[in-house]
């Protein structure tokens, strides 16, 4: 596979999705012959910052997961494309809160951040991992 | 996606076999199995992990509940997890010391 490129996947806002995705980074990392430490610890945070879209949506809209190969290094962001609001966090969700969420990815990957959506709408996670 | 739950008596344990990949979507079916065994008066719940691809938070969040569950029913809750993705994201919330964890059932049993 040549590097350099852009990939990309969009899920409805649905739970029974959030293991598409996982799937997707999966499939892409091992393509991109990434060792299994780092597939696991990528496909983990694909799942938590894609649940955390899906619970904030509540189900309406979609999630988009984008992968950019570049300069060594895989950039994964996860955003809701339309800049659809926050719903608000379902306070009956399993799992961590939305910023229990992040603090998780970033002990995974350290430069983990959020861009602020505008206004009010589900922000995007960024988060980038070394292929050498 | 799948996951498959099974329970049986391995005395003092009923143990909770779980299989396949444990998530947002498929964390309320594991809750409500280990609500209803706590219910039952299943008080010392052993959560077999063995055969788990994958955990993210929103399992962790059901594993919490079932413990703090069973201990507010006067038992317990343990796991069995060896090293490797699902250990990991124990360890890195800190829930590696908030569980008894083994490395498998016999261990738990003869614990």
């Amino acid at each position: 596979m040549s590097v350099d490129a852009t990939f990309s996947l969009e899920i409805p806002a649905t739970a029974s999705h959030v293991g598409t995705a996982r799937s997707f980074t999966s499939a892409l990392l091992r393509q991109l012959a990434a060792p299994d430490e780092i597939v696991q610890d990528a496909k983990l945070a694909v799942s938590e910052a894609c649940s955390d879209a899906v619970v904030a949506l509540q189900g309406r809209g979609s999630v988009r997961l984008r992968a950019t190969a570049l300069d060594g290094r895989l950039i994964l962001e996860i955003d809701a494309p339309g800049g659809l609001r926050h719903s608000g966090l379902d306070p009956s969700a399993p799992g961590l809160s939305g910023p229990g969420r992040l603090e998780l990815v970033r002990s995974l990957f350290a430069d983990a951040d959020l861009a602020g959506g505008p206004g009010g709408s589900v922000p995007r996670l960024r988060f980038s991992i070394a292929l050498d | 996606m799948e996951l498959r739950l099974d329970s049986r008596q391995v005395d003092p344990w009923t143990v909770l076999d779980v299989a396949g990949e444990v998530d947002l979507f498929t964390a309320p079916a594991l809750r409500e199995r280990i609500v209803g065994l706590i219910g039952e008066g299943h008080l010392q719940l052993l959560v077999n992990l063995g055969e788990v691809g994958f955990m993210d938070s929103s399992g962790l969040g059901v594993l919490v509940a079932g413990l703090k569950r069973a201990r507010e029913a006067g038992g317990e809750m343990a796991l069995v997890c060896r090293e490797g993705p699902t250990y990991k994201v124990l360890a890195i919330t800190g829930l590696d010391r908030v569980f008894p964890i083994y490395d498998s059932v016999d261990d738990a049993v003869g614990s």
